[in-house]
């Protein structure tokens, strides 16, 4: 969230180019901000702080009867509580999943990576829930697709080697809490589609606007300082605003 | 897990313990089977439908009793949870149907469409079942929609508006309930029947309300607002343009809804402009100067990086066009398209399209056509052009699936709205062209043929399926899987096949290089392919698995694909070289007559009319056709109890006959019955009280009726009000003698809209008055199948004799003048006696009424007196078409031409037709007295110089001498030599004839003339 408080009239050495002084001279209307701001903490789930915000700025609060349960269902995911979250989305909306094979897989996958964490959390306990879901519930789907079947004999491998301190980067990469906040965010984005909701904040598209323009304009020969930071990138001087930094907003 | 934990669940649910223990096992159940196509299978064979419809069905009674509930108390919940396995269920696809309708799920899913009872979040997802289940409808083999009719009731309808209606607060969900609504309108409204419900209920108002409230934020007048773009445009508009497609009076309601007209009005006082409005698109006009304001909101760099157009002011600026403006509906719309992407441009540019083709024919206040023709074809043409081409070089698979669905929609429907825009408008087509689209609707055509490569492959299961034990407990109708229906990908390659056809038939609708195009782009072979019809019985027997195989064969075309492909061949037909060439190249005369008997109506209709091309005398395929029997087939389609189908057939026949051999002739009207031809001409028995209609004073009451309408005069009768692309060539000559208001009069007070709308709705929607237009046209082909009937290379006359020895002579004479008089013209017509058998001298005397003493007085003193009430006269093209039969009857024997001027009321009646304004009256007038004049031989001298003395009584020679004075060239060049042979034959030098002059109208007549009127006139006609 340190993106909204960015400042943007950051002291850079390109200040006195003459597109500077434009830039200078636009003034974003502050209910602008204020709509974009508003517009990302309610997609991205954040109710509290879009409640202080909209006492803050005194705006009228968007109504999102969706906004509690995909924090709920963030919550879940990120906490590794999967049938939770599966059954929360279907509660919304069950076509979210029906109609996502890919998104359903992903999901169903992190429920037999907890499960195997579970029963491989020490030595002696029995392993056969973990393979019954994998044989119930994962391996019906795989057979559909290949890089679902790919996917969950990768998966599997996890029963031989765990518990372990010394994985391979592709199964230690299962483990991570990475794994779970990108399904997450597909979920999120998925149950805002199917309500009818763009599906991400109007910010990002904004952003990746700015850095197509950018590059647009670069390959034109438009005279633009060579280093035009956002402000998002860990040490602006460095990065040269281009595709890399993406990752840092859409993430 | 998996099938075993079915039972418990379904279990509880046909045995309910407590309403908590129901709810867990439904919520199981709904988990279970979400994704899973062969565990709901199971749960349906197992009975779940019919515990799901009691759920829903005896809350919706409790319901009614009940207290006011807030929140969601587990009864909701528990409707809440069926209404989701219900959606669920109807994603497996169309094989779910029938058990769903079976099992009586559709009818308290529609009860519970009422904002004020249910809670909206069960509301939401009750839209969302009903959709899902319009979707998996949609995908069946059935023909009919099994969902639609039990929308489209009263009722239902009334819920819908209350949904719509529904006020506005900022919360997502009543947003989101709208645009389901609107999304299940757009889906499903697709027959008149629907529309008018619809309408009648209020519901496009309500629409159009919304349309103008998002609309309202982009109004330039009203400074910067900070509302979104609503994403749920898109759906509104496709729902607007669901209920005014193929309506005019719908199209005007929602023009002159009072929401768009506040919004939208013109600015009182700036004609010609659409005022702030303006500032929304680029101005497409003549020079700008460089103070100009509008400069500064369209800078160089382009400030809409979608912004496909090509430098335009370097041509606007060579060309003066008038500075004129859209109006401000079709300029926002056009903002909104060149704004939006994906659905919503697409969304914009379909109203944009249909309003288009309103516009044509009623006028709104619109810009001049060249102005309109303008800003389609720079704004939004290349912007469809663009979307298909981009839909179409989408890599499918790299995509999320809600965008997968979108785009292919996009597939589907961006060709769809590109032949609606360039239907019937040579600059919008070949705008189409020019941007390069008939490559890219070829590759898409080639495509839709392809095997489907991403084929689902089943679910794996765990165990092999044990043979299913049926419960005999179980209701076998709502536990019967239906027929799995098309895979998804099949559909839609068979949309996109179709839509692909639709637009290269409207694109090539009028110009012969394009037709060569499409033709030497590879085009032809796809449309034969495209006209091979399905075995329906392949698809229907084969299980799910097969059908779904890659290595699927080849399963021809449903009808709407056969449909189109015979619009497009009906399109390519239209060039007498590429029917020589290309299409008897790809044999395409066999596929067509085979459809020619296809069970499916509308295909017949859609065949008829591409042999209706086949058979012209040009065409090389006309002998394989009229050997494989086609003769036989139309004129037993003539019967047909379809009016299009009639009306088509008789059309084919009439070109079949021109240039057939004398005894196929007869056989040919014959097959058809003499009566039968009697009972067309005389007027369709079906919109008429009296047998013989065109006199009675029934009919003669609804001719009264239809004058009286003040604004709307004969010669639009010409005109279809709809699907008019067939005419378009009949009817070429037309418009510019379209009386209605092209500008000037904007309709905008409440009176002046009322007016408008009442005439545009008795247009439509008076049954008297649509039959009485196809009355017209039918009766036209019939006169027209008389002409080529007794057209004959070499004038024997043969063919002549032997209609009127077929026809009652006279009957047939007082059936051409009853065409050619002021209808009210006729008094005696009630009396039966004198219309069937009355002689021409008996009815000349008793015309003897105001319009013949006008008559006579014209006479006297040839064209000083006033014009005749064309208004009073039957149709024009009937005059035209009777004439034509008249000028080919005086090309006859010289008897004939005798016979001719010895019907005294019909050579009456015929004269004033010499003033008539429009030259295609007037000059088949002047060849039919040039043909009376004619000398056959030596023997013919003394008749022929007698016939000139009758034509001189009757006041002929003054009417052709002033037609030498025409300002048309063809007219005045017909009339001088009639002129100069009349005038031979009365000073007495009978002898002396000019060789040239007689050979040129001898070519004139026989190849000349009956070739441009049977051939020119009606062969490029479809």
């Amino acid at each position: 969230m340190s993106s909204s408080t960015v400042s943007v009239s950051a002291p850079t050495p390109t200040q006195h180019h003459p597109f500077q002084r434009k830039v200078d001279e636009v003034k974003p209307s502050k209910p602008d901000i204020d709509f974009l701001v508003m517009d990302y903490l309610i997609s991205h789930g954040y109710p509290d702080t879009a409640m202080e915000f909209t006492k803050e700025a005194g705006l009228a609060l968007v109504e999102d009867e969706s906004i509690e349960a995909r924090v709920e269902i963030r919550h879940a995911i990120h906490k590794g509580d999967i049938d939770t979250a599966i059954n929360k989305i279907n509660d919304l909306d069950p076509q979210i999943l029906d109609k996502d094979p890919a998104l359903h897989f992903a999901l169903l996958r992190l429920q037999l990576i907890e499960l195997i964490r579970s029963c491989t959390s020490a030595p002696g306990l029995d392993i056969t829930p973990a393979i019954n879901f994998a044989s119930s519930q994962l391996a019906p789907r795989a057979a559909t697709n290949e890089v679902f079947l790919k996917d969950l004999e990768l998966t599997m491998t996890l029963l031989i080697f765990l518990p372990s301190t010394d994985l391979q980067p592709q199964l230690a990469e299962l483990l991570k809490p990475q794994l779970r906040q990108e399904v997450a965010a597909k979920v999120n984005e998925a149950i805002l589609i199917s309500l009818g909701a763009r599906g991400e904040a109007r910010i990002c598209a904004l952003y990746r606007a700015r850095l197509w323009s950018e590059k647009q304009a670069r390959e034109a020969g438009k005279d633009i300082p060579a280093v035009m930071p956002l402000g998002l990138e860990p040490s602006p001087v460095q990065s040269n605003g281009n595709g890399e930094a993406a990752d840092v907003m859409v993430q | 897990m998996g099938r075993s934990t079915m039972p418990p669940a379904l279990l509880e649910l046909s045995n309910p313990s407590t309403p908590e223990a129901q709810l867990t096992a439904l919520r199981n159940l709904k988990n279970d089977i979400v994704g899973h196509e062969q565990r709901k299978e199971h749960a349906v064979e197992h009975g779940v439908v019919k515990a799901l419809a009691l759920l829903l069905r005896t809350n919706t009674a409790k319901r009614r009793r009940g207290a006011h509930v807030s929140g969601l108390p587990v009864e909701d919940e528990l409707r809440f949870q069926a209404t989701l396995v219900v959606g669920s269920l109807a994603i497996g696809g169309p094989a779910f149907i029938p058990p769903l309708l079976a099992g009586q799920v559709v009818p308290p899913l529609l009860e519970a469409l009422a904002p004020a009872e249910t809670p909206p979040q069960l509301l939401a997802a009750t839209l969302r079942a009903l959709d899902q289940l319009v979707d998996a409808a949609a995908r069946g083999t059935g023909d009919e929609d099994a969902i639609t009719p039990h929308l489209y009731t009263r009722p239902v309808a009334a819920r819908l508006a209350e949904i719509l209606a529904q006020p506005a607060p900022a919360s997502r969900l009543v947003h989101q309930q709208r645009s389901l609504a609107a999304r299940l309108i757009a889906k499903t409204c697709r027959e008149q029947a629907h529309r008018k419900l619809l309408l009648d209920q209020g519901v496009l108002d309500l629409l159009a309300a919304h349309m103008a409230a998002i609309a309202a934020a982009d109004d330039p007048s009203k400074g910067k607002k900070h509302a979104e773009p609503s994403i749920h445009l898109a759906d509104l508009l496709d729902a607007i343009s669901a209920i005014v497609k193929d309506s005019h009076y719908n199209t005007a309601r929602f023009v002159y809804s009072p929401h768009i007209q506040s919004l939208f009005a013109w600015p009182k006082g700036t004609s010609g402009t659409g005022g702030s409005w303006d500032r929304l698109i680029p101005r497409l006009q003549t020079l700008q100067s460089k103070s100009d304001p509008y400069t500064k909101s369209w800078p160089a760099l382009g400030s809409f990086a979608e912004n496909p157009m090509p430098p335009i002011q370097a041509s606007s600026s060579r060309s003066a066009v008038s500075d004129e403006s859209e109006t401000p509906l079709f300029t926002w719309l056009m903002f909104a398209a060149r704004r939006g992407e994906g659905r919503e441009r697409l969304a914009a540019c379909w109203l944009l399209a249909l309003l288009k083709k309103f516009g044509e024919r009623w006028s709104l206040g619109d810009p001049t056509k060249p102005t309109r023709e303008r800003h389609f074809s720079y704004l939004v043409v290349p912007l469809v052009v663009k979307m298909i081409e981009e839909a179409n070089a989408e890599k499918l698979n790299a995509l999320d699936p809600a965008d997968r669905e979108e785009m292919n929609l996009l597939v589907e429907r961006s060709p769809l709205v590109l032949a609606e825009l360039v239907a019937n408008n040579k600059t919008l087509q070949s705008a189409a062209v020019d941007a390069k689209i008939l490559a890219v609707l070829v590759q898409v055509l080639k495509k839709s043929f392809e095997p489907i490569t991403t084929s689902t492959k089943p679910l794996w299961q765990p165990k092999s399926s044990a043979p299913a034990v049926r419960d005999p407990l179980v209701d076998v109708a709502s536990s019967t899987m239906g027929r799995p229906g098309l895979g998804a990908d099949l559909v839609h390659a068979y949309k996109c096949r179709e839509s692909a056809l639709l637009a290269l038939a409207a694109i090539a609708d009028s110009q012969d290089p394009v037709r060569k195009t499409v033709i030497e782009m590879g085009g032809a072979p796809l449309i034969i392919d495209s006209l091979v019809p399905s075995y329906a019985a392949a698809i229907g027997v084969n299980s799910q698995s097969v059908i779904k195989s890659p290595a699927m064969p080849k399963l021809g075309n449903p009808e709407s694909v056969l449909i189109a492909a015979c619009k497009v061949t009906r399109s390519l037909s239209r060039s007498v070289s590429v029917l020589r060439t290309s299409l008897i190249d790809h044999g395409i005369a066999q596929p067509v007559f085979d459809l020619l008997t296809h069970p499916n109506l509308k295909v017949q209709i859609a065949a008829t009319e591409v042999i209706t091309n086949l058979v012209l005398e040009v065409s090389p395929m006309r002998t394989e056709i009229i050997e494989a029997g086609a003769l036989a087939t139309l004129c037993e389609h003539c019967r047909s109890a379809n009016f299009d189908l009639r009306y088509g057939s008789l059309w084919a026949l009439k070109h079949l006959c021109l240039g057939l051999p004398p005894h196929m002739r007869r056989k040919c009207l014959d097959t058809l019955g003499v009566g039968w031809l009697k009972q067309v001409l005389n007027g369709e028995p079906l919109s008429k009280a009296a047998p013989l209609g065109m006199g009675t004073p029934n009919a003669a009451g609804e001719q009264v009726d239809m004058l009286n309408a003040v604004d709307e005069p004969h010669m639009d009768l010409d005109e279809e009000p709809s699907s008019s692309e067939d005419e378009s060539s009949m009817i070429d000559g037309i418009p510019s003698l379209r009386p209605l208001p092209r500008s000037g009069s904007r309709y905008t007070s409440a009176t002046n809209i009322r007016d408008r709308l009442q005439q545009i709705k008795s247009d439509e929607q008076d049954v008297s008055l649509s039959s009485e237009r196809d009355d017209i046209r039918i009766q036209e082909q019939a006169l027209d199948f008389v002409r080529n009937f007794i057209t004959e290379d070499k004038a024997s006359g043969e063919m002549i004799d032997h209609l009127l020895n077929e026809f009652n002579r006279s009957e047939f004479f007082e059936l051409l003048d009853s065409k050619l008089r002021p209808k009210g013209a006729a008094p005696p017509s009630s009396d039966p006696a004198s219309q069937s058998t009355a002689g021409a001298g008996t009815t000349a005397s008793s015309y003897w009424s105001p319009n013949s003493s006008r008559l006579s007085s014209f006479t006297q003193s040839a064209g000083a007196t006033p014009q005749p009430n064309w208004a009073a006269y039957p149709a024009t093209d009937l005059i035209i078409a009777s004439l034509y039969i008249l000028v080919h009857l005086a090309n006859g024997r010289p008897s004939h031409r005798s016979l001719l001027i010895s019907q005294t009321s019909l050579m009456q009646h015929i004269l004033p037709l010499l003033t008539h304004p429009r030259r295609d009256v007037r000059l088949p007038c002047a060849w039919f007295v040039n043909n009376l004049v004619w000398e056959e031989d030596s023997s013919d001298a003394v008749p022929t110089r007698k016939r000139a003395q009758q034509l001189r009584a009757l006041g002929f020679e003054e009417g052709v001498r002033a037609l030498s004075r025409d300002i048309d060239l063809d007219v005045r060049e017909r009339a001088r030599t009639a002129v100069e042979q009349l005038g031979k034959l009365l000073s007495g030098d009978s002898r002396y004839t000019s060789p040239g002059g007689n050979t040129v109208v001898r070519e004139g007549i026989g190849s000349g003339l009956g070739g441009f009127r049977g051939l020119g006139g009606s062969h490029q006609g479809r």
